[in-house]
């Protein structure tokens, strides 16, 4: 069986390390996988580039995506991922600051499973980040893989 | 459809108006002539006729002097020769019929008693009463009756050349303004052509032709001075519209790369500015979790407020971008039931903080126009607003409803909180005013003036009542 992890693209480390501090706080365990901008995740994804290498078995179980990246955003990298027969299914959760009508509506129209305010109160945002956890961890069946 | 005069062309008009003249002329002058011949014509009949009466009286004295009639008749015979006399008699002294002569037997009879000397003009004869003298005694009348058949015949001879005349005046006449008319014609002929043309190309470059300094001369410069103002104008008037379309163009253009400005500035707002809030909350937050031990209490406190700063700061920049997504998003105006939205309003808040214990009245049916979403934001502000200022009475109560206001209907949210002041009043609906202290009551103070961008954007008005611990009323209007 293969270990369940959470792949996290996030380019803010002040982010990342209170993203990874609210899984800690949840006791998840698993693995968390970060990359810093769209490039990167794709890269990741598809093993290519710096992560060429990477064992093919891995795949994330759920990813947490970020709409403001560098280089490619995040809607962008939800696009390619839905293109990629790879990718199709992963289910992609996008945690971001905006609440924009039209990036609410263009994540879900690309095919997003969740979209997610990144509250600023600090408790909040540890509960947001230890339900999704938790639900996409382990309440939700994952795809099978392709 | 009958020609009138008026609406022939000056090209017939003018020869018409010729011909018409020198026939009325040459009739009144033939009438004159007329009248006058006619007159000398009648005069040389009678004296001719006195003359052959005295002739034959002369000849008749030895006929009445030995009273033989045979030999009257005789005489009177003689008259054969003379066409025009009709008939004649001579009397005798005492005025009885001596002797007779008729030219043919249909014609009348002489009168058989004689009338006074002279002549008796009828409607067909002219007749003639002569004495007979004898050595300047009377012996006798002589009559004579003339018909007209030399009259006549003068009469239609003298018509027929007058006709003749008459007609060849005419069409000479005709003839001769034709052409003699042409000089005068050409220009006012040529600029009829070229107002034509005008009016029909529409093209203001066409210039009249001058031929002269005459009153023609005249018109046509005044004309063509009306056509280049007209083509200046016209021009002008090109110029100005391009001009327009231009400066419309380039203001379209300013005010997308604004509006695009401004989006992108509202994003990020929306993004940018609430990360690092995020961060200095978080780890506010850390430092309370894991390093509390080495922090006293004032310490704590200290953070506690920086994380509270943080929460209202990006209450803040929430209520900011509400309010200018309220000023760019597009009125989609509907039929919207306002009383079953202010209960979905009620609903939500006392969710929110099922402890209060509000007394709400909401009006039934208040069925309006407007943009769902936006009357949505206003009413979620003035009812929210009327529950967090009654948060301190002791039986709170918020009514929506509806008024007459000079025939307009006026909605109202009425309250029986805090209130205010009215001599704060003007400032109640900008942005981030507030008449209340934070401690008090929390808020931005961008909310009423969200609300007043909504009910503006609806053509609305909105203002307030209010006494200090009395309570609040907000009006407003959706149309005015």
């Amino acid at each position: 069986m293969p270990k369940k992890y959470i792949l996290l693209v996030e380019d803010n480390p002040d982010d990342e390390a209170l993203t990874l501090r609210a899984f800690k706080k949840h006791s998840i365990c698993n693995e968390v996988q970060v990359v810093r901008d769209g490039q990167e995740a794709l890269d990741y994804l598809f093993r290519e580039a710096a992560h060429a290498g990477r064992d093919s078995s891995e795949m994330p179980t759920v990813v947490l995506l970020d709409l403001n990246l560098p280089k490619l955003d995040g809607l962008e990298v939800l696009k390619r991922l839905r293109a990629d027969a790879r990718t199709k299914l992963l289910p992609v959760i996008i945690l971001t600051s905006s609440k924009e009508e039209q990036d609410v509506l263009r994540g879900y129209g690309l095919g997003a499973n969740s979209y997610i305010r990144k509250p600023v109160d600090f408790q909040q945002f540890l509960d947001a980040v230890g339900q999704l956890g938790l639900y996409w961890l382990l309440l939700n069946e994952s795809p099978p893989r392709a | 459809m009958r020609m009138r005069f008026r609406d022939l062309r000056i090209k017939w008009k003018l020869p018409l108006t010729a011909m018409a003249i020198s026939l009325m002329v040459l009739l009144a002058a033939g009438g004159l002539l007329f009248a006058h011949e006619y007159s000398a014509v009648r005069e040389a009949m009678e004296r001719d006729l006195a003359a052959i009466g005295q002739v034959l009286a002369a000849n008749s004295t030895a006929a009445l002097s030995f009273e033989d009639p045979q030999a009257g008749e005789e005489t009177l015979r003689a008259l054969a020769a003379k066409a025009a006399v009709e008939a004649a008699c001579l009397y005798d002294a005492d005025g009885r019929l001596f002797a007779t002569y008729v030219r043919d037997g249909n014609l009348a009879a002489p009168p058989e008693r004689p009338a006074a000397d002279g002549f008796e003009a009828g409607a067909e004869s002219l007749s003639f009463f002569g004495p007979v003298l004898l050595r300047g005694r009377r012996i006798g009348t002589i009559h004579l009756r003339s018909d007209f058949s030399q009259l006549d015949g003068w009469l239609s001879a003298y018509a027929k050349v007058c006709a003749g005349i008459l007609a060849l005046t005419g069409v000479l006449a005709f003839a001769l303004t034709s052409i003699l008319q042409r000089p005068l014609l050409a220009p006012i002929e040529e600029l009829t052509e070229t107002a034509r043309r005008v009016s029909e190309e529409k093209d203001y470059a066409l210039r009249g032709r001058k031929r002269g300094e005459d009153e023609l001369g005249f018109l046509i410069d005044r004309f063509n001075e009306m056509l280049a103002a007209i083509q200046s104008r016209d021009a002008e008037l090109v110029r100005a519209r391009e001009e327009l379309e231009e400066r419309v163009e380039a203001r379209t253009r300013d005010l997308k790369e604004a509006n695009k400005e401004l989006e992108a500035f509202s994003y990020s707002v929306a993004h940018d500015l609430r990360a690092p809030l995020r961060s200095i909350d978080g780890f506010s937050m850390v430092l309370l979790e894991d390093y509390s031990d080495k922090l006293d209490e004032t310490g704590r406190g200290h953070l506690d407020r920086v994380r509270m700063a943080t929460q209202r700061m990006a209450q803040l920049l929430d209520d900011m971008l509400n309010l200018s997504r309220v000023t760019r998003r597009d009125l989609k105006p509907t039929g919207v039931d306002m009383s079953r939205m202010a209960e979905e309003v009620f609903e939500d808040l006392r969710v929110r903080e099922p402890q209060r214990q509000v007394e709400a009245v909401v009006a039934p049916e208040l069925r309006v126009e407007a943009d769902p979403g936006l009357l949505r934001i206003a009413l979620e502000n003035l009812i929210g607003n009327a529950w967090k200022f009654t948060g301190k009475s002791a039986a709170p109560r918020i009514e929506l409803g509806i008024m007459n206001d000079n025939g307009r209907p006026t909605f109202y949210v009425k309250d029986n909180g805090a209130g205010f002041d009215m001599a704060y009043a003007k400032k109640l609906f900008g942005v981030f005013q507030r008449l209340h202290a934070a401690t008090e009551f929390p808020g931005t103070g961008v909310g009423l003036a969200t609300v007043q961008r909504i009910v503006n954007r609806h053509g609305g008005r909105i203002w307030a009542e209010a006494e200090p611990g009395k309570g609040a009323s907000f009006y407003f209007t959706l149309k005015d």
